[in-house]
């Protein structure tokens, strides 16, 4: 179910709210979130709401384990077990077929005529995003940042909590704790106008930008071999707004969800494309990505404490994996790669680039992230590098459909992006007033319209 | 604590004027997206019929340079690229006749099956295919059409890709000549409509209990009140031999201006009735044929073909078989009779084959009658003349 759809505006979404604040008790509530959760990914495919409860089940017994036991290797036990049980998961459903294509790949490479079985594993949607919910849980439960629950269906809402099940943000544990634990009595009218306004917001910003770019973007790129130098530039700076709009729009729709539901979800987006350098950027972009892999991957590498050359050891590793996290795909492994590369280059010279003038500083960062996402969009390397020479190497061929109107929306967007607030700024200072009701209205009634034709899955569902 | 009166009468004008600004700019979105993507004047009602089709003295036809959607015609009203009236003289025009399968509907644009056709013949010397097919046009249809308007671009060739279960309708087809284009508009235009409705309608992906709930409602209100002998108990034999007297008029007309006609038996998705997939397909026609039943339907559809080929035998016709390629492929169909691109693709290369064959033949002086999948080989490319 998507949250552009009307099966969902109309129907999932206001029956799971109108009986979630008719229900009184926290307990109640949370039977209720959960159940939502499972219905609301289950719509998909019914199969996979097994292995979430699985691995829900799996993690909620180590959170007991860490309440029960006291010995280092008992709650060890309760870290390792559980982590790679949810590790086996996600990496049986999500790269078994790529590491059989992978060897396969290789044995040919070096002349060896190996038979491999094709696996064929369909990707459970959202596992990415719940094996990380469960890890962190673990993991913070393990270093005593948290007091697991004992109370399963708080659990179990937590991690199936329908606003960020498939597509995050990835949210912790810890920062929600405190709005669980008092869910029995959330304050339905604090919250609402917020709810709403992030969640118009974040419709608009998918449906009326993403969407209309991708009108654009999609069909050019499906014969990038045929676009010109301007063709190719445009479907990139086209895709690089797209994948914004896209998925901040999703991630400020989950936010505007949580407060309908009396849960504060943290910001996932800080206006990345107003980055001043490659680490300004990943402190901006997906941070509920970035902050996880920074605090249970890379500082526990080492962080930057061992030295310049560990540090550099430590960011690519890090990347390397946030990389591989996004797609089973050495495209993504490369698009993580590249972003480290940048990183350690930025830190080696960090003090003259500070040098910089603030626009040049802007520009080369907005440069190199564009690039960056030739890598995250192409198919294979061989379609990478077609992009790649056609955007910087002059090439005759077509433009693309529908371009001036395409035009409009890329200025739009650009113009929102680089120089506008981002959905938190735009609430910093948030007071409901009457008259905001015929302005969301407004922009919901063109947001229906927009869906009316057609509108298309949030790109980081496939991650 | 009970609000006063006054602070809900509030209420409700607030919720009234919210829903009322909603509907406004749901509406206004729809008609700047039409105009933004589709050229469509804001303040028009556009409809399939009334911006697509025309009936003027040439009888009914495509209007020129009509546009609904993405759907567009040239200026003779055919969809596909602009042609000259009559064709270069080095030019082999082929003219393709059909209802909405062969017009295009579920495909991606230029995927339909003339144009893919168009397409596949281009490296085979100088071809050059004409879509003429209108949604809804059966057989008889096609007679007045080719006859008033069609005819007049000089095909040496003209594909008929015919939809036989249109004779199982209530009522059956018009008479060959008593045919026009009746949905035509009249001359007050169309009736104002909500666009975003239509939209939404056509969108609206329902589960599928409620989709079967209401096709089952659908049906039933086609039968409701009607007598039992109304319904058909075996496959109605008037009905086929209408449809095959249609057929002789219409070859027999095409014969008469010059031009070759070159038959096509009609792929569905459903070539059995064992699979419970096959007989949802269907199930689903059965709203526009609500005499039938799902058997009958199905049995209809391959007596009807197997005349099609009966026919072409007769009257050194040459029939291309695509049902023998299609019929049953599940994924090359949107629905029972629809095509997707693979299935267009199929039915082009189909009739391709069958063109390079008969041309091919002509040039040397044979005679082939029918071309069609051969048993031994993969249904989806390969074909062969017997």
């Amino acid at each position: 179910m998507l949250f552009n759809s009307y099966i969902f505006l109309f129907c999932f979404l206001p029956i799971t709210y109108i009986v979630f604040w008719l229900l009184r008790s926290a307990r109640a509530r949370y039977v209720w979130l959960a159940v939502t959760g499972y219905i609301f990914y289950g719509y998909w495919d019914p199969r996979f709401c097994l292995l979430m409860g699985f691995s829900t089940l799996v993690s909620y017994l180590a959170g007991l384990g860490f309440l029960k036991y006291k010995s280092r290797n008992g709650r060890l036990a309760c870290l390792i077990v559980p982590i790679a049980v949810d590790l086996a998961l996600l990496g049986f459903f999500k790269y078994a077929d790529f590491t059989v294509n992978s060897f396969k790949e290789l044995f040919t490479l070096i002349g060896w005529h190996v038979s491999l079985p094709a696996l064929n594993i369909i990707l459970p949607i959202g596992i990415s995003f719940y094996t990380f919910h469960t890890i962190t849980y673990i993991v913070d439960g393990y270093r005593g940042a948290i007091r697991p629950t004992k109370n399963f269906f708080e659990f179990a809402a937590y991690v199936s909590l329908f606003s960020q099940l498939v597509a995050g943000p990835i949210v912790r544990f810890r920062q929600i704790e405190e709005d669980l634990e008092s869910l029995g009595s959330a304050d339905r009218y604090r919250w609402l106008p917020l709810g709403i306004s992030f969640f118009i917001i974040g419709l608009v910003e998918k449906v009326v930008i993403a969407d209309h770019l991708a009108l654009f973007v999609d069909p050019a790129l499906a014969k990038y071999d045929s676009l010109s130098t301007l063709g190719v530039w445009l479907a990139m700076l086209g895709y690089t707004f797209q994948l914004y709009f896209d998925f901040a729009g999703y991630s400020d729709m989950a936010i505007g969800l949580g407060y309908l539901f009396g849960l504060r979800i943290p910001q996932n987006f800080n206006s990345p494309y107003k980055a001043l350098d490659p680490g300004d950027f990943w402190r901006r972009w997906h941070i509920s990505l970035s902050t996880c892999l920074r605090d249970y991957l890379y500082i526990p590498l080492g962080g930057n404490r061992h030295g310049e050359w560990k540090l550099y050891r430590n960011l690519m590793i890090t990347m390397l994996l946030g990389g591989l996290w996004h797609g089973a795909s050495w495209t993504f492994v490369f698009w993580g790669f590249y972003h480290g590369a940048l990183l350690a280059l930025h830190h080696r010279c960090r003090e003259a680039w500070a040098q910089l003038p603030k626009f040049v500083r802007w520009s080369c960062t907005f440069l190199l992230v564009v690039i960056g996402w030739v890598f995250f969009r192409a198919s294979d390397f061989g379609m990478a590098a077609q992009l790649l020479h056609a955007m910087f190497l002059p090439t005759v061929g077509v433009v693309g459909e529908n371009a001036v109107v395409f035009l409009c929306f890329l200025v739009f967007a650009a113009g929102w992006a680089i120089l506008g607030p981002n959905a938190s700024e735009w609430h910093s200072d948030f007071t409901w007033k009457p008259v905001y009701g015929f302005r969301y209205a407004c922009l919901f009634g063109l947001c229906l319209a927009v869906i009316a034709r057609g509108s298309s899955p949030f790109l980081y569902f496939q991650f | 604590m009970i609000k006063p009166i006054g602070k809900r009468i509030q209420q409700g004008f607030y919720a009234l004027a919210i829903a009322a600004i909603i509907v406004v700019a749901a509406e206004t979105g729809t008609r700047l997206e039409d105009w933004l993507y589709f050229g469509e004047d804001f303040w028009a009602n556009p409809t399939f019929d009334g911006n697509m089709l025309v009936r003027d003295t040439n009888g009914g036809h495509g209007k020129p340079h009509g546009r609904y959607k993405r759907w567009k015609l040239n200026s003779f009203g055919f969809r596909g690229p602009e042609i000259e009236r009559d064709p270069a003289p080095d030019t082999t025009r082929i003219l393709v006749l059909g209802a909405s399968e062969t017009f295009g509907v579920d495909e991606s644009d230029n995927k339909e099956f003339p144009a893919q056709l168009g397409t596949l013949l281009r490296g085979e010397g100088k071809f050059e295919v004409v879509n003429g097919a209108l949604p809804g046009m059966g057989i008889s249809g096609m007679v007045s059409y080719w006859e008033n308007w069609a005819s007049k671009f000089r095909p040496a060739a003209v594909v008929i890709y015919p939809n036989a279960l249109f004779y199982l309708c209530d009522p059956p087809p018009k008479r060959p000549h008593a045919v026009s284009l009746s949905t035509a508009p009249g001359p007050t235009g169309n009736p104002p409509q909500s666009r975003f409705i239509a939209q939404f309608r056509d969108t609206l992906n329902l589960p599928g209990w409620l989709k079967e709930w209401r096709l089952e409602r659908k049906i039933a209100d086609r039968r409701a009140d009607k007598p039992a002998e109304w319904h058909f108990r075996s496959v109605p034999q008037e009905r086929l031999e209408m449809f095959a007297s249609d057929l002789e008029l219409l070859t027999a007309s095409i014969r008469r201006a010059g031009a070759e006609p070159i038959l096509s038996t009609q792929a569905i998705r459903a070539d059995t009735f064992e699979s419970p997939a096959n007989r949802a397909d269907l199930r689903a026609w059965l709203v526009n044929v609500p005499q039938a039943d799902e058997r009958i339907a199905l049995r209809f559809s391959q007596q009807a073909n197997t005349k099609i080929i009966e026919f072409g035998r007769k009257r050194r016709i040459f029939v291309v078989d695509v049902a023998a390629c299609l019929s049953g492929d599940r994924d090359a169909f949107s629905d029972l009779v629809h095509f997707r691109d693979r299935g267009a693709e199929t039915v082009a290369r189909a009739v391709a084959a069958g063109i390079q064959r008969k041309f091919r033949a002509a040039a040397q002086n044979r005679v082939v009658s029918q071309s069609k999948c051969s048993a031994e080989t993969p249904k989806k490319t390969q074909f062969e003349s017997r």
